[in-house]
């Protein structure tokens, strides 16, 4: 399951009585959702202009979500052929809408690292919400990474990130 | 039931709380200007603390001088040997004029006692990736408008000081 959301915990009152259902819905569903295998979950960019083409590469990762608090990891790395950088700065589309904040650059949801395969070169990077589906990525010494920034993105490139954040 | 079952799942149900991020100088603090945003959200279960701030500097802000000590949701765990910091937090601080990011921890210790001013809880410094040293008000540059500080927190509540 490791999904436990959308719930009211029951206010329990002074004459009732623990049955099974209520004790499944009320603990043991959520219980499950530590236990449970996380859930299968494909890291996505999207970008401002054009999103990149990166098929047949890899994209692994997975989420749980216990209440409010969403946890999610995983890796995009472009193909060795045939990928495309496509154009403006890269979003990536979050597992679970997070919540909605107002004003500015959005609240900073997780990290990660981006990887130059030619250059075999690491680095920093943090994840910003942008939309309530979609994070902006920040590379560190640079700013918004971008079919152009850090590098342009070719074969072998790619973006992890580990994310915690309030969900919807 | 309620204390034990309902209290606990709602922890995990209730909506993060609010959070206004706060900067102290080790000589003089920084001012944040007008407009300036402060805000954050965090959520706790039990011990521990997630949630994320934001502090953008407004017109008018000054940067300053000394050590940055920045302000937690909560107190954190220190470790028992003085000075041994560990991050509670990652984020990044933002130069607005040179569009450049600094990623970095935001590094809690137990030294902060000695300089504890806001809320009775330890303070903590920000390194980021490429630095020496932690961030003052002059380093890596002196923030000014639109700078900002975007932090993410994942860390051990210590409940016995936790105000």
């Amino acid at each position: 399951m490791a999904e436990w959301a959308n719930i009211t915990p029951r206010t329990w009152a002074t004459d009732d009585f623990v049955v099974a259902q209520r004790w499944n819905q009320d603990w043991g569903d959520f219980l499950a959702t530590w236990v449970d295998d996380w859930i299968d979950w494909k890291p996505v960019l999207t970008a401002s202009v054009t999103a990149p083409t990166y098929d047949g590469g890899q994209q692994f990762g997975a989420y749980r979500r216990i209440g409010k608090y969403v946890s999610a990891f995983g890796r995009l790395t472009f193909p060795p052929s045939g990928s495309t950088a496509g154009s403006g700065g890269y979003w990536l589309n979050l597992p679970v809408p997070a919540r909605s904040a107002s004003g500015g650059t959005q609240p900073n949801l997780g990290h990660g690292f981006l990887y130059d395969s030619s250059a075999t070169n690491m680095r920093m990077c943090q994840f910003n919400q942008q939309t309530d589906e979609t994070a902006v990525i920040f590379g560190a010494g640079a700013y918004i990474v971008s079919d152009a920034s850090p590098w342009a993105w070719t074969a072998g490139d790619g973006i992890a990130m580990n994310l915690f954040y309030e969900g919807q | 039931m309620d204390e034990y079952v309902r209290d606990f799942l709602n922890a995990h149900v209730n909506a993060f709380t609010s959070f206004a991020p706060s900067i102290t100088g080790s000589t003089t603090s920084p001012t944040y200007g007008t407009g300036a945003t402060r805000d954050g959200k965090v959520g706790m279960i039990g011990n521990m603390c997630v949630g994320w701030s934001r502090l953008i500097m407004g017109t008018g802000a000054t940067a300053g001088s000394g050590s940055y000590y920045f302000s937690l949701p909560a107190q954190a765990v220190v470790s028992p040997d003085y000075d041994a910091s560990y991050p509670v937090a990652s984020g990044l601080f933002f130069d607005s004029s040179a569009a450049t990011v600094y990623v970095g921890n935001l590094y809690v210790t137990q030294a902060l006692i000695d300089v504890d001013a806001i809320n009775g809880r330890y303070l903590a410094y920000f390194r980021s990736h490429n630095a020496t040293t932690f961030q003052t008000a002059a380093s890596p540059v002196a923030p000014a408008v639109s700078d900002a500080w975007y932090l993410h927190y994942h860390y051990a509540v210590d409940r016995n000081v936790y105000g």
